[in-house]
């Protein structure tokens, strides 16, 4: 290696770590802007958030889904923990299901309720075909629904 | 300081053209034969699943094609060897059309599935991002005419924006997004039945012999775009 | 073959993107082709006229 190869080396390698670490306290403060949408339990942790428009995210509670009429839905989201119940009036995406991932854009109320005013289903990672979740679920190995 | 390549290096690359055209064809109508007629529907999504066999490699060689982007801009930067300039323009377009497929196959997925075309979330913002520095990669060499200028600030854009390819990585893993998290990850079993792999990795293997063959066709060029700037100067 | 058309109802998304992704791809690496073409011609011209 040259000196001149070893010293754009040194300089390449000083401006890297200065970049990172400039990039670093940037995401690390960013951090809560970055949050697409909160869990339940984070929501009810932070009151402050009560009527700000955010969104929330969580697994539709199974049997929790009611609708008042064509267009006005009422459900509750959970994370397994805790749950909060959401108002809709729309139309819902074709994949909304019980049991399956939501997440609702609206108002958090003071009272504790979410009024939504759009509603987008979160799909898992999971692929399968219709006959293996069959099979999966008579052997009683299927962990999902 | 002109580049060293032997002229046989050069016709090696040349007669190996019409056989990898002919490998990616081949290997594109096998895959679309398996991702459209051969692989089963998915249990929620149905049919609209069809879609990842062709966005995921896109998303994958868009992140592949960068991090070596990056690499030869590192390479080239620190030894000044001309041959490195030549590969990360080669391969840069081929990467932002890559990107662009992902977004665009992702956006015509998002709306059966989520209800929405586009969000902005970590994921997707992040991947929008690295589509523009790709742009900018491009257009910066194009639009300064000192040519060795050119090379210095493109090569620093593209370094500096390699901070981008952990942050779309880990997004789905470090943020709530709407976008679900890999399904393939080395340290778990795929979350991705069997019959559903198959068309997917050939289709990966068919988008990188596109990768392969359109880089070593653009190496050529930019070779020979070189050459006649220089004559012309 | 009606089914295969069909999609499952997810005809327009499913063809769409197949229809782009195919398009875009063919475009693309015609466009490369073709500029190398034009350029090893406008090459070979410098070369006979500095020979």
């Amino acid at each position: 290696m040259t000196n001149l190869v070893k010293s754009r080396l040194i300089k390449f390698l000083l401006s890297l770590i200065i970049v990172s670490i400039a990039v670093l306290i940037i995401i690390f403060n960013l951090r809560d802007n970055i949050i697409y949408f909160y869990g339940p339990t984070e929501l009810l942790k932070n009151s402050d958030k009560q009527g700000q428009i955010i969104r929330l995210g969580g697994l539709v509670s199974v049997s929790s889904v009611q609708n008042e009429s064509d267009s006005i839905f009422y459900f509750s989201i959970t994370d397994g923990d805790n749950k909060i119940d959401v108002k809709y009036e729309g139309i819902l995406p074709n994949l909304f299901a019980e049991d399956k991932g939501v997440v609702v854009e609206g108002v958090y109320m003071n009272d504790g309720r979410f009024i939504a005013n759009k509603v987008l289903a979160k799909h898992d990672e999971n692929y399968m075909p219709p006959e293996v979740i069959e099979t999966l679920k008579k052997s009683g190995k299927w962990q999902g629904e | 300081m002109y580049i060293k390549i032997k002229n046989n290096h050069i016709e090696l690359i040349k007669s190996a053209n019409p056989y990898l055209i002919f490998a990616t064809i081949f290997a594109f109508v096998i895959g679309l034969y398996y991702s459209l007629f051969q692989s089963p529907p998915d249990y929620i999504q149905g049919d609209s699943m069809r879609i990842m066999y062709i966005h995921v490699p896109s998303a994958w060689f868009a992140l592949m094609t960068y991090s070596i982007l990056a690499g030869s801009c590192v390479l080239w930067f620190i030894t000044r060897n001309p041959l490195f300039n030549v590969v990360a323009r080669s391969i840069a377009q081929v990467g932002m059309i890559f990107t662009l497929m992902s977004l665009i196959t992702g956006s015509i997925w998002g709306k059966p599935t989520w209800g929405v075309w586009w969000v902005w979330d970590a994921r997707l913002t992040s991947m929008l991002i690295l589509f523009f520095l790709y742009i900018a990669y491009i257009f910066l060499w194009q639009a300064i005419s000192n040519k060795e200028l050119a090379s210095k600030i493109s090569a620093a854009l593209a370094i500096i924006g390699f901070i981008n390819i952990p942050i779309i990585k880990f997004s789905v893993d470090w943020w709530n997004t709407l976008h679900q998290p890999a399904s393939i990850s080395k340290l778990s079993a795929p979350s991705i039945d069997v019959s559903m792999l198959i068309p997917l990795f050939i289709m990966t293997a068919a988008c990188f012999l596109f990768l392969v063959t359109v880089s070593l066709i653009r190496f050529r060029l930019v070779l020979i775009e070189n050459k006649v700037l220089r004559t012309s100067n | 073959m009606n089914e295969l058309l069909d999609m499952g109802g997810y005809a327009i998304f499913v063809w769409s993107s197949y229809g782009i992704f195919f398009f875009s791809l063919i475009i693309f690496f015609l466009i490369n082709i073709l500029n190398l073409r034009k350029y090893e011609k406008i090459f070979n011209k410098t070369k006979n006229k500095i020979d």
